[in-house]
């Protein structure tokens, strides 16, 4: 025997459950890889045979970090926190436009 | 009774309606961030996972004065020459800095004329057409060194500057589907003479050696062999690199959890304090439920009901939200703590995939710690004398 507010927040309950039901079927159907992609990156992966992923290309520490570079000077500095801004020395390009990165002289 | 008593329960929050309704948007804000993060971190990390098995067993490096430099070629001979050893292939690679957009590509470079990397290639990448081989030298680039080198009118070809200052034209071959988006979208593969020739090495040297090892027990013994044979070197296994990973993510998510952890703490001391210090309308409320007959064990039911619905409610609502957030709407702003900030940002979608681990986690680390910030005041209130409370 449910009374009124119960029989709402019961409602609510469910409604969250099946939004979440359904979030999860889709999300499995469509962002899953499939074995054809699975295989793509396997093959790609023996042929560069690099680990790491390409999430950023200016940082050690994640591209390619188990591996070391030409351009990094204190890259095995044990207490440098291996990450751009603090472990590179670099001057940009003179015609470079964009910022190329967070660094900013102080005036 | 019981139902009853779960009636009573939801009247009573909706009495103090805005109150509470302000505390489940807090909670469940907290929920969402938390697990938002984990989903993420989650994520990438099947993503890494699911390509290690693919890495060389091992990966030996020249190491002098502390630096990596190049590493003889005849060394792979030598380490050929070790039992359980199936392949040992020196790798050119190496970074190469294009200014006019202050990005690094990762240059990789293979042997063309093997078979088995063309039928590879075929399969990896688009628009590929069989000239990494011909007279005149192209190159494989991911799709994201292809739009910045596009958005420098380089649309077919590509001048490298070379250490001498001379430049190299390089036809565009290829370009890597989008599945390998995450892995190969910095990168470009060429043939390993036009690496050599664009980075100015020299032929008897390569970057490092990768070994290729059948069996994974022997690989940690053939690993100190190595180190024995050239105790110059840096051996790298696929378990180090494994943990390596751990380790970044761990860093990552575990700094984020450190400023959360101050977040849900706040939180708790003042849920704490709202019940502990009970305000003298719901202490009243105890006593003349006491008063009319209630037992404890009603009054802690009640309470226990309210915590929750709120928790649970806001549990689960902040967990459909969350996935949603990284999954569908790929996680805008959170996905950058993840992402650093590179210019070759890559396109490309969160796998999922549901980890129940972490949503156990998730809920151990926050409705527990609700329910007996509510309960334990209210608790203290009901074992009070009923005429004594509602003094």
């Amino acid at each position: 025997m449910f009374y009124k507010k119960s029989k709402i927040y019961f409602l609510i309950v469910v409604f969250i459950f099946f939004l979440f039901s359904v979030e999860i079927i889709y999300l499995n159907g469509n962002n899953t890889f499939n074995s054809n992609e699975i295989q793509q990156r396997s093959l790609y992966i023996q042929m560069v045979s690099l680990p790491d992923l390409a999430i950023s290309s200016e940082t050690r520490s994640i591209r390619n970090r188990s591996l070391s570079d030409t351009f990094s000077i204190f890259n095995e500095g044990p207490e440098i926190r291996d990450f751009f801004p603090a472990s590179f020395i670099y001057s940009p390009s003179p015609n470079l436009k964009l910022q190329p990165s967070r660094i900013t002289l102080e005036k | 009774m019981k139902n009853n008593l779960f009636e009573f329960a939801l009247n009573s929050l909706l009495r103090r309606g805005s109150k509470n309704i302000f505390i489940t948007i807090i909670f469940s804000l907290l929920i969402f961030v938390l697990s938002s993060v984990f989903l993420i971190t989650n994520a990438l990390k099947t993503e890494l996972y699911s390509t290690l098995e693919a890495l060389p067993e091992i990966i030996v490096q020249k190491m002098v004065a502390g630096k990596q430099k190049d590493i003889e070629i005849e060394r792979s001979d030598q380490i050929l020459q070790i039992s359980g050893v199936d392949d040992a292939i020196a790798r050119v690679w190496g970074y190469y800095y294009f200014e006019n957009q202050g990005v690094n590509f990762s240059i990789i470079g293979i042997d063309s004329y093997e078979n088995q990397y063309k039928e590879n290639l075929a399969i990896i990448a688009d628009r590929f057409t069989d000239t990494l081989n011909s007279e005149k030298p192209s190159m494989i680039v991911g799709q994201a060194v292809y739009d910045i080198l596009k958005q420098n009118y380089y649309e077919d070809y590509f001048y490298f500057v070379k250490p001498d200052g001379d430049s190299k034209e390089v036809n565009i071959g290829g370009i890597f589907k989008s599945s390998t988006n995450l892995e190969s979208s910095d990168t470009i593969v060429m043939s390993k003479e036009l690496v050599r020739e664009i980075f100015n090495l020299d032929e008897n040297y390569a970057t490092d050696i990768v070994v290729k090892v059948p069996n994974p027990k022997e690989v940690s013994t053939i690993a100190w062999k190595i180190k024995e044979l050239y105790p110059d070197t840096r051996v790298i296994t696929r378990e180090d690199i494994k943990v390596s990973y751990q380790n970044i993510f761990d860093y990552k998510s575990g700094l984020f959890l450190a400023f959360f952890i101050l977040a849900i703490f706040t939180f708790f001391i003042i849920i704490y304090d709202k019940a502990s210090g009970l305000s003298s309308e719901e202490k009243k409320e105890i006593g003349i439920l006491k008063a009319i007959g209630w037992k404890i064990d009603d009054i802690l039911t009640v309470k226990l009901y309210e915590a929750l619905i709120i928790s649970a409610t806001s549990f689960f609502f902040a967990l459909t939200l969350s996935i949603a957030y990284v999954y569908l709407l790929e996680a805008p702003l959170l996905r950058d703590i993840f992402m650093g900030y590179s210019i070759l940002k890559p396109e490309f979608k969160l796998p999922f995939s549901l980890n129940f681990q972490v949503i156990a986690l998730l809920f151990f680390i926050t409705i527990p710690v609700y329910i007996a910030a509510t309960i334990i005041p209210s608790w203290k209130a009901a074992t009070l004398e009923a005429d004594e409370v509602i003094r």
